[in-house]
């Protein structure tokens, strides 16, 4: 099976969030609910103060823990390898919330069940990209097989683990980055914008 | 108060299942024994708690899907152990109230829900520790869900057991004594594992609880104070009949049970709802920049 997953290229991402915008137009979600979250984080002190940018969605898991602690079935694995969610057998129970180590599925108050990214599954099937990839005005995000999203951006620059992140070891994301020096920095604030 | 429903819910069950436990031992210490009022306050509590545990879900009419995955999902598995105990108990008390002649079945089926019950309390903690919240990361979580289940239901067993229960009174005051000790040292060890931890999730929770002192003072006072009322029950008069032979004496000499256990009962309970309300306060999410 192939390992489809994002691309996403810190080093050139301005932290603008269109990214986040377009995910959240696509599905129409309301306040409060984020399929993609870009967030920002400050290293170092004067004169040597770095500042870069995270753009994080479902990582679309090889040992994904939402699916494994489901109860229902409602998260499971498509046939193309991404993580999917099935709205009519979610009971609400968000045990998933508490299994996903990077905080994906969010609950959806007025649906009673949770949600998340699906990778933008019913453009890709229209032979489209997901609209965050399309949306990003930098060019930082690209969906596909990360084989060949490796073997493109160079395979020794990229990396899985990062210190904001939890070992990549629980869950093997489908995701690579292309990180900027800083961000392997592992003393950093989160910065609100 | 958000995971209300996940406290009744756990409390509710882990409370069934230790009166069934301290049932299912004083069945064996006297054949005689029907413990009519105790069992009915199990199935009771279990079947509240199956109900609350509904209420924590959005689309509460599809619960039945929960039982699709017992294979992989620990959520699944509690139901199922969740659904068996409290149809089992049901069917014991069926018996009770209109076979109370059909003692083999009665016992055999309160043996069979005090199995399936401790297994349940097993699931139910790896529920939490399987998750990914850096809070719940802890061996010692069995030992407060199990501790909280013999405790409660041992104290309710006394309290509802009347003189019926004497035989099983000394055992079950023992037990509550070291189920509260084990939970102490097990207990202490997650405050140092939770301080120790590299997280920055276990780190806020640390500070969450920190920030709840007071309400963890409660919980330990009440706990500890509640155990100490069984083991030295407060006395109209002075007999010296030694480690819970008062209250067994008073229970035996005027067929009531003292106000002591029911005060203990109170302060027990009452002690492990703070613990269980400071379980789910204390969450929080491993995301982005919080690993």
């Amino acid at each position: 099976m192939r390992n489809l997953g994002f691309y996403y290229d810190m080093s050139a991402c301005i932290g603008c969030r269109t990214c986040q915008v377009a995910c959240n137009d696509k599905n129409d979600l309301k306040v409060g609910t984020l399929f993609r979250v870009v967030r920002t984080f400050e290293t170092g002190v004067y004169p040597n103060a770095r500042m870069y940018h995270y753009s994080g969605a479902c990582n679309h898991c090889v040992d994904p823990k939402c699916v494994e602690g489901c109860p229902t079935g409602a998260m499971h694995v498509a046939q193309d390898g991404t993580v999917q969610h099935n709205a009519d057998k979610c009971i609400g129970c968000r045990y998933c919330i508490w299994n996903c180590p990077y905080g994906v599925p969010q609950f959806i108050e007025e649906q009673g069940i949770v949600g998340k990214c699906d990778s933008c599954k019913d453009l890709r099937d229209a032979g489209q990209n997901p609209v965050c990839v399309d949306a990003c005005v930098m060019r930082c995000l690209e969906f596909g097989d990360l084989d060949e999203l490796s073997a493109k951006h160079g395979r020794a620059s990229l990396v899985q683990d990062l210190p904001i992140l939890p070992s990549s070891s629980t869950t093997k994301p489908s995701f690579l980055v292309t990180p900027k020096e800083c961000a392997l920095n592992p003393f950093y604030k989160e910065k609100e914008v | 108060m958000s995971e209300l429903a996940l406290i009744i819910f756990s409390i509710c069950i882990q409370a069934a299942v230790g009166i069934i436990v301290f049932v299912c031992l004083a069945k064996y210490l006297d054949k005689d024994g029907v413990f009519k009022t105790a069992v009915v306050v199990a199935a009771g509590l279990a079947v509240i708690g199956l109900l609350a545990s509904l209420l924590h879900l959005g689309q509460p009419l599809r619960a039945v899907n929960s039982l699709a995955h017992f294979s992989t999902s620990w959520l699944s598995r509690e139901i199922w152990f969740t659904g068996a105990f409290t149809g089992v108990t049901v069917i014991a008390v069926i018996l009770v109230l209109f076979k109370p002649i059909a003692k083999n079945a009665i016992q055999a089926l309160v043996t069979l829900a005090a199995i399936i019950g401790l297994g349940d309390i097993y699931v139910m903690t790896a529920v939490y520790t399987s998750s990914s919240v850096p809070a719940w990361h802890s061996g010692g979580l069995f030992v407060e869900f199990y501790a909280a289940t013999l405790t409660m239901g041992a104290v309710l067993f006394l309290a509802l057991g009347g003189a019926e229960g004497l035989k099983a009174h000394r055992p079950a005051v023992l037990t509550v004594g070291v189920a509260v000790a084990l939970q102490v040292v097990f207990m202490i060890g997650y405050y140092i594992q939770l301080g120790a931890s590299t997280s920055q999730a276990a780190g806020q929770s640390l500070s969450l609880m920190s920030s709840m002192s007071g309400v963890m003072m409660i919980k330990w006072l009440s706990i500890l104070l509640g155990t100490g009322l069984l083991f030295f029950p407060v006395q109209k008069r002075s007999l010296n009949l030694g480690v819970s032979g008062e209250a067994a004496a008073e229970i035996a000499a005027t067929g009531t049970v003292s106000a002591s256990i029911y005060f203990a009962a109170l302060l027990l309970i009452t002690g492990q709802i703070i613990g269980r309300y400071l379980f789910y306060a204390i969450v929080v999410l491993s995301r982005v920049g919080l690993s």
